[in-house]
């Protein structure tokens, strides 16, 4: 039996329009927008749906694991409605200064404690802080092999390899078990989720554990001294006129030759 | 590592030439060397040496180091890292600087945490204090939303530095020196993954072309339908360009995903972008800020992009590209070809 554990980051929605997005600049954190729930981070999601095509094809337990200070219920409900046997929610008002270096050690410790992982999975990086360094906290603190930028798995007898996305290419990685393993968008996107599925979900307890469960100590090296929204410079935009959009679209070729643009 | 004052720079090559990267690199750590009164010490991984690497002195290093090693031959992350702890060693850096490239990215994270040190990716601005004791940076955060500024006093910060964020150093033909070489001893027990290879597939001939494109025709979740990319491809042909696309045209199965522009994929600086139902998003803007025209064509006049390209069309893509590519033809002397969109 394989296990598995899928490290996933709750966050404020970042896909929500710039329009809306705000910051507290005295306390350094983004306001949440009303009335848009917080979700897994997009590249978390790419990770789980890979363990979940693992656990398609062979014996297999899927767990996942967050961190936070306040984790919503719904949202890791989500995780096992999609197919995760198992989430692990740690969960302390400590965390709210949590840096990378202290989110890699509570996670780290976290999976210790879950019990035997033969892989741990992460998305590249989290949709809100876009650090991209836990993973690397918790392979080395596990002293596990990693690989990063996955788009798929092949696990074998006592191996696994990655088919990497390089910005140039794919290469193929082999790694020993156990390994940590990061995913990015195009692993594929999080299964769709029945009614059924979530339902029966909503009936499952959350494992939630302390700080003090996971012997957490403060760690950060490294301190946020502002968080402001930079101002885009608008540029002088040029609009092309037409009687209606195929002659806007000639008159945007015109403009291309005439101007010698291309 | 108190009293550290110099500067670690991760070299890379590109076609046997020290990457365009890696001058930025330079050029930063030459302002950040000046303010530690500290010297640069450029450091070179891979089997057999590259030619080149003398040339660092022209640009600014103070020392150049070369670590060649059959293990290096390949991007290997345990052996990289085992030779970077090592340099770590021999050059006594307040701060270690990697470009945001492949590499860069993997490595700095992992050679952090080995060191226990602080760390920083996707710097775009980046300064120490004289006294060597403390670090401040600034990052993009939030898909480009926001900037966050950071300090730290644990060093050497390890710290990868996003392109075009600095001016590249300048090159001295004056400025020689030896490439000094040095054994890693690494542990092949230690190496844990094995590169098998590359897969040659659909994306590597296409990708080199996006990022060297001068004119590069890109498509988003506006497109609607995958054969709006053929409507895309026959106006890249037109005028020369190359053909890309934003995170939604990567994640509907549109385009392959070294085709991706923004904040995860290329990012480009053509002459000429032309963004098709691209909404404008900062992760995306992020991969072609820097291009020096960029046109908009989107049916949401709102759409966030108007604000940010240089000209602007608005209207449903497929009719404005029909029309933009019948006057092409018409003005290169080419009979029109009819349709390749009906429109559905």
């Amino acid at each position: 039996m394989l296990n598995v554990v899928v490290c996933m980051e709750i966050v404020i929605d970042p896909e929500m329009p710039f329009s809306e997005f705000r910051i507290d600049r005295e306390n350094k954190k983004p306001i949440p927008p009303p009335g848009v729930p917080p979700l897994f981070s997009p590249f978390d999601e790419n990770a789980l749906e890979w363990a979940l095509k693992i656990k398609d094809n062979r014996e297999c337990r899927v767990a996942v694991l967050s961190v936070g200070k306040t984790l919503p219920k719904a949202v890791l409900q989500k995780a096992i409605a999609a197919g995760a046997d198992e989430a692990v929610a740690v969960e302390d008002p400590l965390f709210v200064h949590l840096g990378p270096r202290g989110t890699a050690h509570v996670l780290a410790r976290a999976i210790q404690k879950m019990g035997r992982c033969d892989l741990v999975f992460t998305g590249r990086q989290g949709a809100d802080w876009d650090g991209g360094v836990v993973w690397a906290g918790i392979a080395e603190l596990l002293n596990v092999p990693c690989v990063t930028l996955a788009r798929s798995i092949d696990v074998r007898e006592e191996s696994i390899v990655v088919e990497r996305c390089a910005s140039d290419c794919i290469e193929k990685v082999e790694s020993q078990i156990p390994a940590l393993v990061t995913f990015t968008s195009e692993a594929g996107e999080l299964r769709g989720i029945t009614l059924p599925s979530l339902i029966k979900a909503k009936k499952r307890e959350i494992r939630r554990w302390s700080a003090l469960d996971v012997g957490y100590e403060e760690r950060e090296v490294v301190q946020l001294k502002d968080l402001f929204i930079p101002e885009i410079e608008v540029v002088d935009n040029y609009l092309i006129q037409g009687e209606n959009p195929r002659d806007k679209g000639r008159n945007l070729a015109r403009l291309f030759l005439d101007r010698q643009m291309l | 590592m108190e009293g550290h004052r110099n500067v670690l720079i991760f070299g890379e090559t590109e076609g046997n030439r020290l990457s365009p990267m890696t001058l930025e690199l330079l050029g930063i750590g030459s302002r950040l060397a000046g303010a530690l009164s500290g010297e640069i010490s450029l450091v070179w991984l891979g089997g057999p040496m590259a030619d080149s690497l003398g040339e660092g002195y022209g640009f600014g290093a103070d020392r150049v180091f070369a670590i060649c090693d059959p293990l290096l031959g390949s991007y290997a992350p345990d052996a990289y890292l085992q030779a970077m702890e090592r340099m770590v060693a021999e050059s006594k850096p307040a701060v270690v600087l990697f470009g945001q490239t492949d590499r860069g990215i993997d490595l700095a994270p992992r050679l952090a945490f080995r060191l226990e040190t602080a760390v920083a990716l996707d710097c775009i601005d980046l300064s120490m204090a004289p006294e060597g004791n403390s670090a401040t940076y600034t990052k993009p955060v939030f898909g480009g939303k926001a900037h966050a500024v950071f300090s730290t006093n644990t060093l050497p910060l390890i710290a990868s530095v996003r392109q075009g964020s600095f001016a590249p150093a300048e090159y001295d033909p004056a400025k020689l020196g030896e490439i000094i070489s040095l054994d890693p001893s690494l542990e092949a027990a230690l190496t844990r993954t094995r590169f098998l290879g590359r897969i040659e597939d659909e994306g590597l001939p296409l990708s080199a072309i996006l990022t060297d494109a001068t004119v590069v025709v890109s498509g988003g979740r506006g497109l609607k339908t995958k054969e709006g990319i053929d409507l895309l491809k026959e106006t890249a042909g037109l005028i020369g360009g190359a053909v890309g696309g934003s995170r939604p045209a990567i994640d509907n199965g549109w385009l392959p995903g070294h085709l991706q522009i923004g904040l995860t994929g290329k990012r480009i600086n053509p002459k000429l972008y032309v963004a098709v139902g691209i909404s404008g998003s900062l992760q995306h803007m992020a991969g072609c800020m820097k291009s020096k025209t960029i046109v908009a064509i989107n049916s949401d006049e709102s759409a966030p992009i108007f604000k940010m390209a240089h000209v602007g069309v608005v209207g449903d893509y497929r009719e404005v590209l029909e029309g933009f590519n019948d006057e092409m033809r018409q003005r290169a002397g080419i009979p029109g070809q009819g349709r390749l969109i009906d429109g559905g």
